[in-house]
């Protein structure tokens, strides 16, 4: 049988992956948008995990959410990525630099 | 070792190698491709634990409608390859190194004597005559409205947000425009001039 | 069985100002369609009507008793109505502030009104949030509406940029703080706040237990000060200010920290209340970050926008603090500094948005040399607005201080205070050196104001009264320590 602990373990491991994406791809915008999707879909493992051995279906009424929600903010971002490249013709920004004072 | 177990670790294995994948892909478009191999093991998993609904919805909605977005804004933007990956192997090791003491320390808050079998038991297998998606419903509209209004609220902005940022006004753009061609007389297009005929002049 | 199902609609009158809200939105937004060029100028009185009739219904709604509805994801109280009532009042003034903006720089569109009235609900939502769900949708109704507005420059690569920023950032905040509620979510059984307190406040709760629970905990800390700019998760703050029209930084640095604070009081005071012990020591450490860096930092910049957005990192130190004493004056200093920051705020990027002109940000500290030459009586409404910031008696912002400290010595840590103290006294000379360049420096550009008379009075308004409420404070400290 797997446990409850080999399901968490292994969305803790794709999101761990998401957190590293987001650390080497800081430039590249698509793909980090790319690795949200993956956080969002190891948070949802762990929901439906949970749902399934505690017998209650907040958790994945929880998941249904988080999909709509996600859809929505693909929308938007890529909206405003669509939107960089207009203005600016290239849309490669340093997402976590502040380095101006 | 169990079926469930076999297919679990052989599920597993392909989600995790995809997702690295896709982290470390140089070509945005593969990478989308490798996350739609993510989402399809993600979507099996979920089989396995029952949530037949979000499954078949992943699927549907994310790798149907979502990732083909991505590669959309992807092949229309031509923004296949970055031009900024100078910086990538600089940070690399220093990213893995963290994650590693990351995983391990989850490892350990979530082992086996956190939610091992014996805390918590894999519940019973529902028949064949259960519907997840009846059940879902139910409490969607019930327990639940609230939060479903909400999720409408969010749907109205991202069809806003869309339009407000992306829709480019009238240009390029031939319209028609409907109440002139219906007001239209015949006396506005045809013009009917009398005209005498020369040869009958030349008479 | 079939009793678990139900939807009670004799209950609906608890929520009716976000139903009258929702529905007043979508009005607008068809309106809008329809106006030609010359009426355009309705969508914003509009905006403000339904705003006001909102904003009286939540303050009919003050004084009634605790209700609890949608099956315990929402919930009316005190905290929750004054502060509806507040948040709309504080959109209204911003409002007005903006308006002559918008026109002057081509951005008066109907999309941006409609924009604000949704964030305003997501506002709402996330104040009277009672199950992680709504809190959740209440928080991204607010972030995705406000991403859109800093967006909609959009000819402005500095403004898309800073949108961008925002966006990513507040994704993976998001991401983070599911995370964290997913570990909540697994550990109670529920996910309602009701459900998630009486658990956490179980006695003889196991090991695993307060473990799982803690470990939850830290990701959701994580998640709320990202969405606090709290440091070290504040890289978006100075970007995003600096970066977003002058219009959506005023809104942006105002009425939110509002709903996060109130979800933050949703989540860890009313929620996992039980587990302040440990959910305290994260927030000393954030919040002696953010009041040090903050008042540092802020001391090199020359923009305006970025000196009033590492000012407000420090403001919410100042608030995390209130959150570390763990007592209810300690909350309730909290909230009092929420309200005060908020009139502060709403009149500094005033005044900043007042000197702007067609085609023409001023946004440079050197920008308002020899304001008292010309316009004595805003060079002096600046004066107070940055005495206040400053902390300097008897405005408002000196007693905000002051509670907010007295509470965290009458706790016991006197350090704390001691440390708060020192980079209080750092960061008045930022403050100071804005009213030196008012005062003493002449000006080389020519300094007209051109704004309309109504916001010229709100404005005057908004700093007289930082003086008034400063010289009696008493009624809003009571209002305060009464939400809890």
């Amino acid at each position: 049988m797997v446990s409850l602990s080999d399901y968490l373990i292994l969305s803790s491991v794709i999101f761990c992956i998401g957190l590293v994406g987001i650390f080497v791809n800081r430039t590249n915008i698509i793909t980090l948008l790319m690795c949200v999707e993956l956080i969002l879909a190891a948070v949802n493992t762990n929901f439906i995990a949970f749902s399934h051995f505690l017998g209650n279906e907040a958790g994945q009424i929880f998941v249904f959410f988080i999909l709509t929600v996600a859809a929505a903010e693909v929308a938007i971002g890529l909206a405003i990525l669509t939107l960089l490249f207009r203005v600016r013709g290239s849309i490669d920004v340093d997402v976590t630099n502040s380095l101006k004072g | 070792m169990g079926s469930e177990q076999i297919i679990f670790y052989f599920l597993s294995f392909w989600l995790i190698a995809s997702s690295l994948a896709m982290i470390f892909s140089r070509n945005a478009a593969k990478a989308v491709l490798f996350l739609v191999l993510s989402f399809f093991s993600v979507a099996s998993i979920w089989i396995l634990l029952e949530a037949e609904f979000l499954a078949i919805t992943l699927i549907l909605v994310y790798v149907g409608a979502v990732m083909v977005l991505f590669l959309f804004v992807i092949k229309m933007l031509n923004i296949d390859k970055s031009t900024l990956r100078a910086k990538f192997a600089g940070y690399l090791p220093l990213g893995l190194i963290v994650a590693l003491i990351i995983i391990a320390e989850m490892m350990l808050v979530l082992g086996n004597a956190q939610f091992g079998l014996d805390v918590m038991p894999a519940p019973a297998r529902h028949g064949a005559d259960y519907s997840n998606i009846t059940e879902l419903a139910l409490q969607l509209y019930t327990t639940y409205v609230y939060p479903f209004e909400l999720a409408a609220v969010l749907l109205l902005i991202a069809i806003i947000a869309a339009i407000t940022l992306v829709h480019k006004k009238e240009i390029n753009r031939k319209q028609q425009s409907i109440s002139e061609q219906v007001n239209v007389r015949a006396k506005d297009r045809i013009r009917i001039v009398s005209i005498t005929s020369p040869s009958k002049e030349n008479k | 069985m079939n009793n678990m199902y139900t939807f009670d609609t004799s209950t609906l009158w608890a929520a009716l100002p976000e139903i009258f809200l929702l529905s007043a939105i979508v009005v607008v937004l068809l309106l809008d369609l329809f106006l030609t060029k010359p009426f355009k100028q309705a969508t914003y009185y509009l905006t403000q009507i339904s705003l006001f009739i909102t904003g009286v219904m939540a303050f009919n709604l003050i004084d009634q008793p605790q209700t609890i509805i949608f099956s315990g994801s929402f919930i009316l109280d005190n905290m929750a109505s004054v502060f509806k009532v507040f948040m709309i009042g504080s959109t209204m003034v911003a409002m007005v502030y903006t308006r002559h903006y918008l026109i002057q720089h081509a951005l008066f569109r109907g999309e941006y009104f409609v924009l604000v009235l949704l964030s305003v609900l997501g506002m709402m939502v996330m104040v009277s949030g009672y199950s992680l769900l709504t809190l959740y949708l209440g928080l991204e109704i607010l972030s995705l509406s406000l991403y859109t507005l800093i967006a909609i420059a959009r000819e402005r690569a500095g403004a898309v940029e800073a949108a961008l920023k925002y966006f990513v950032l507040g994704a993976i905040a998001s991401g983070l703080l599911l995370y964290g509620m997913s570990m909540i979510y697994g550990i109670s059984g529920s996910i309602n706040i009701t459900d998630i307190a009486n658990f956490a406040a179980n006695a003889d709760l196991a090991s695993r237990e307060t473990l799982i629970l803690n470990f939850g905990l830290v990701f959701l800390v994580i998640g709320i000060a990202f969405k606090l700019g709290a440091v070290p998760f504040h890289m978006w703050v100075p970007d995003v200010y600096q970066g977003a029209p002058t219009s959506v930084t005023l809104f942006l640095s105002t009425v939110p920290k509002v709903a996060a604070v109130a979800m933050l009081v949703r989540i860890l005071v009313d929620g996992l209340g039980a587990m302040h012990a440990y959910w305290a020591d994260l927030f000393m450490v954030l919040a002696v970050l953010s009041i040090a860096l903050g008042s540092v930092v802020a001391l090199m910049q020359t923009n305006i926008k970025r000196l009033l957005a590492y000012s407000t990192i420090s403001h919410v130190g100042f608030i995390m603090l209130g959150f570390v004493t763990g007592v209810i004056s300690g909350y309730g200093a909290a909230v009092f500094y929420v309200f005060v920051y908020i009139l502060m705020s709403l009149a500094a990027f005033g005044i900043v948005i007042l000197l702007n002109k067609k085609g023409f940000e001023a946004d440079q500290i050197s920008d308002f040399k020899g304001l008292s030459k010309h316009s004595p009586w805003f060079a002096l409404m600046m004066l107070v607005v940055m005495l206040s910031m400053a902390g300097v008696p008897p405005f408002i912002g000196f007693y905000a201080k002051f509670f907010i400290l007295q509470q965290v010595i009458s706790a016991g840590f006197v350090t704390l205070a001691v440390v708060a103290v020192v980079f209080a006294v750092i960061s008045a000379y930022y403050y100071l050196q804005i009213i030196k360049s008012m005062y003493f420096e002449e000006s080389d550009k020519d300094i007209t104001i051109v704004a309309p008379m109504d916001m010229q009075l709100v404005l005057s308004i908004n700093a007289v009264l930082i003086l008034v409420v400063g010289i009696f404070p008493d009624f809003w400290i009571k209002l305060s320590l009464s939400l809890f």
